[in-house]
């Protein structure tokens, strides 16, 4: 028995407990609660039957200043042409994609993450697929480079490949009608949605739902892909793309696209689940979820050189990624597709390195980032207004769902009692479980402790996937791949020196 | 924490006051603790013939109290904005020792919770592991961990204060 034990065991016997309620005083607070649950019962079916008029109001109801507020089916083909065109006009936007290939030999999935710039028209996708692997792919509207897969483009003094003659790999990889499919994908603007509002034939309302946070008026939507190459503002070299895989997929049986469209009620396009199946029996499903409208990364092809200061930002100077206006599903942002091709964004410029400017986290696609003064916060989901207003990110963290990840960094100059001295890039090997008194019962946290270039910095990375519901609700360890994830975005917190 | 066969009263009026005890110095928060007890026995109460089927009903209740206190506490904490204490200031009860008080208040959220609930408690490991919801080594290690940071603590205040 050790002195400390002693003195432990001697808190146990002087601590008084707080008074406490008799049996009969629990018996009743029981009572109360079983009174209270069946009375939320009865209010919430009350809600709901309220709702339903309002609903059914609200689908039935008209249009008012471009925002989606009705979808009847007379004005239900105006209003995903609308939607398209909002979407398009946004100027970029980013993407989550799942995209199921079936044919009559292997099948194909790939997920992962774009960006589209549409003026002038450039796309960064990264998709992963288990056996072809991490795939990037730059596509312009003249020209294709894929990174991974059959590695195409790249090389001293190559431009890329001609989308021309990337067809015809794309087509030998995943079939006729699928590789037909893809390729018309490419070509056409808009990054793999073949959503031009000339292509949209018919629209049916389908109800309504939710994409992560947001609501969403769902269509169904049948396309007309043989549309797309009428589309405007196509190059030469897109049309002909567009035009030589037409016949290809006629010859698969292509019958159509069926799509269910989700558009949000400030009138773009959230989400879109299309179906395509061909004679053969094969068939492409994709899942594509589109945030970030206006306010996408500038892409860059890998034969252009990023400006090396920065560039003014699209939107909120201190944020990338998902606009806050705009809440990306949590579905959103796995580890992989989340990282970004070095030629992707602009990186900080060295006016960050500045004395007396404070650490912060570095953009990349798929982040949101905010800086405040003592603190800088970088999550793959968007932040909430916690953040927003300097204080913690709880309200973030609380959403956090499996694959999330959130890094809270806060700093203050160092002084007397410092932190140890470590170099960028910090790692996550030298974090501790740990956390703060307020985060989640459910949610996991690494910490680590650092004094970096004057500056001490306490940094948190909080991890979803606990079960909140759960009795007691339990944090999972983090995965390898998530730990990965936050690793990458550790890797471009700046510290720039204390003044 | 053994507890099959005994009816709810019986139970209640065995573990409550350890238990509240427990949450107190965890949480330094005596309203915090109380209110955090009541709940979790009223949640027993509600499912007695479950709880008491448990092989702990003991743990059982002392994870939803810890919950609870763990929800109240995160509460006022987002309130006060205090973001940067581990627990929030309390004064001592009286005949407690200040010095200990702050020390364990000073412990990290896990090796706090480990070691009040093992001494304060008079937890087995194995239970306390269970009630944390951790392995038994990381519960073990907790309390080896809390134990030295005790000492460590304890021992620069008494030197620190020798003439």
């Amino acid at each position: 028995m050790t002195a400390v034990e002693d003195r432990l065991r001697d808190l146990r016997r002087s601590v008084s407990p707080p008074d406490l309620p008799t049996t009969d005083q629990v018996a009743q607070r029981a009572a109360h609660r079983r009174h209270r649950r069946r009375a939320l019962r009865v209010v919430s079916l009350l809600t709901v039957l309220a709702l339903v008029p309002l609903i059914v109001g609200r689908l039935t109801g008209d249009g008012d200043d471009g925002r989606v507020v009705s979808a009847g089916p007379r004005d239900a083909l105006a209003t995903v042409r609308a939607a398209v065109g909002r979407t398009s006009a946004a100027g970029s936007y980013e993407i989550d994609l799942d995209t199921t290939m079936t044919q009559s030999g292997p099948t194909y999935r790939f997920t992962g993450h774009a960006i589209v710039n549409l003026d002038p028209y450039a796309m960064v996708s990264e998709t992963n697929n288990p056996s072809l692997g991490a795939i990037t792919t730059h596509v312009n509207s003249t020209h294709v480079w894929q990174l991974g897969g059959a590695t195409v483009g790249y090389g001293p003094g190559t431009p890329g490949l001609s989308l021309a003659d990337y067809s015809s790999q794309v087509v030998g990889t995943l079939g006729r009608g699928p590789g037909a499919l893809a390729m018309i994908s490419l070509a056409s603007r808009g990054g793999y949605l073949n959503l031009e509002e000339e292509a949209v034939a018919t629209a049916a309302p389908a109800g309504t739902g939710t994409v992560g946070d947001v609501p969403v008026i769902y269509f169904d939507v049948s396309i007309d892909v043989t549309r797309l190459a009428d589309a405007p503002n196509l190059s030469d070299i897109q049309r002909q793309t567009i035009a030589a895989a037409l016949p290809l997929l006629e010859d698969s049986g292509y019958s159509g696209t069926s799509e269910r469209v989700g558009v949000d009620d400030t009138g773009y396009v959230r989400e879109i689940n299309s179906t395509t199946n061909f004679d053969d029996g094969s068939s492409t499903v994709r899942h594509s979820v589109l945030s970030n409208f206006g306010c996408a990364p500038k892409v860059y092809m890998p034969n252009e050189t990023p400006p090396t200061a920065t560039e003014p930002g699209r939107c909120d100077t201190t944020t990338t990624g998902s606009a806050s206006s705009a809440a990306s599903p949590t579905t959103t942002g796995s580890p992989s597709t989340a990282a970004s091709p070095s030629t992707t964004t602009a990186p900080p410029g060295d006016s960050e390195a500045s004395c007396g400017t404070s650490p912060y986290f570095g953009p990349a696609p798929g982040w949101e980032i905010v800086r405040s003064g003592a603190s800088a916060t970088a999550a793959n989901i968007p932040l909430g207004p916690n953040t927003r207003s300097g204080d913690a990110p709880w309200d973030t963290v609380e959403r956090l769902e499996e694959t999330d990840v959130l890094l809270y960094a806060m700093f203050w100059p160092a002084g007397n009692a410092d932190l140890p001295l470590r170099e960028l890039p910090l790692s996550l090997d030298d974090a501790q479980p740990g956390g703060l008194e307020g985060q989640p019962d459910n949610i996991y946290a690494d910490r680590l402790l650092a004094q970096v270039e004057g500056w001490n910095i306490d940094l948190l990375v909080f991890y979803g996937g606990g079960d909140p519901r759960g009795v007691p609700p339990m944090p999972p360890e983090p995965s390898a791949e998530i730990r990965a994830t936050a690793q990458e975005q550790l890797g471009r917190l700046g510290v720039p020196p204390a003044c | 924490m053994r507890g099959q066969g005994i009816d709810f009263t019986t139970f209640y009026e065995t573990e409550r006051d350890g238990m509240a005890r427990s949450l107190l110095v965890i949480g330094g928060d005596a309203e915090a603790a109380r209110d955090a007890v009541a709940e979790a026995f009223g949640r027993a109460y509600e499912r007695w013939p479950r709880v008491a089927s448990m092989d702990s009903p003991g743990g059982w209740v002392y994870r939803v109290a810890l919950n609870e206190l763990r929800r109240r506490l995160r509460r006022r904490a987002l309130e006060s904005r205090w973001l940067r204490r581990q627990r929030l200031d309390s004064i001592p009860p009286p005949d407690v020792d200040p010095e200990l008080w702050d020390a364990v208040a000073a412990l990290p959220r896990r090796q706090r919770e480990a070691v009040v609930l093992r001494y304060v408690g008079d937890l087995t490991e194995r239970d306390v592991a269970g009630v944390l919801g951790i392995s038994e080594g990381a519960a073990s290690a907790a309390l080896v961990a809390g134990r030295r940071r005790l000492a460590e603590r304890l021992t620069d205040r008494k030197e620190a204060n020798a003439p």
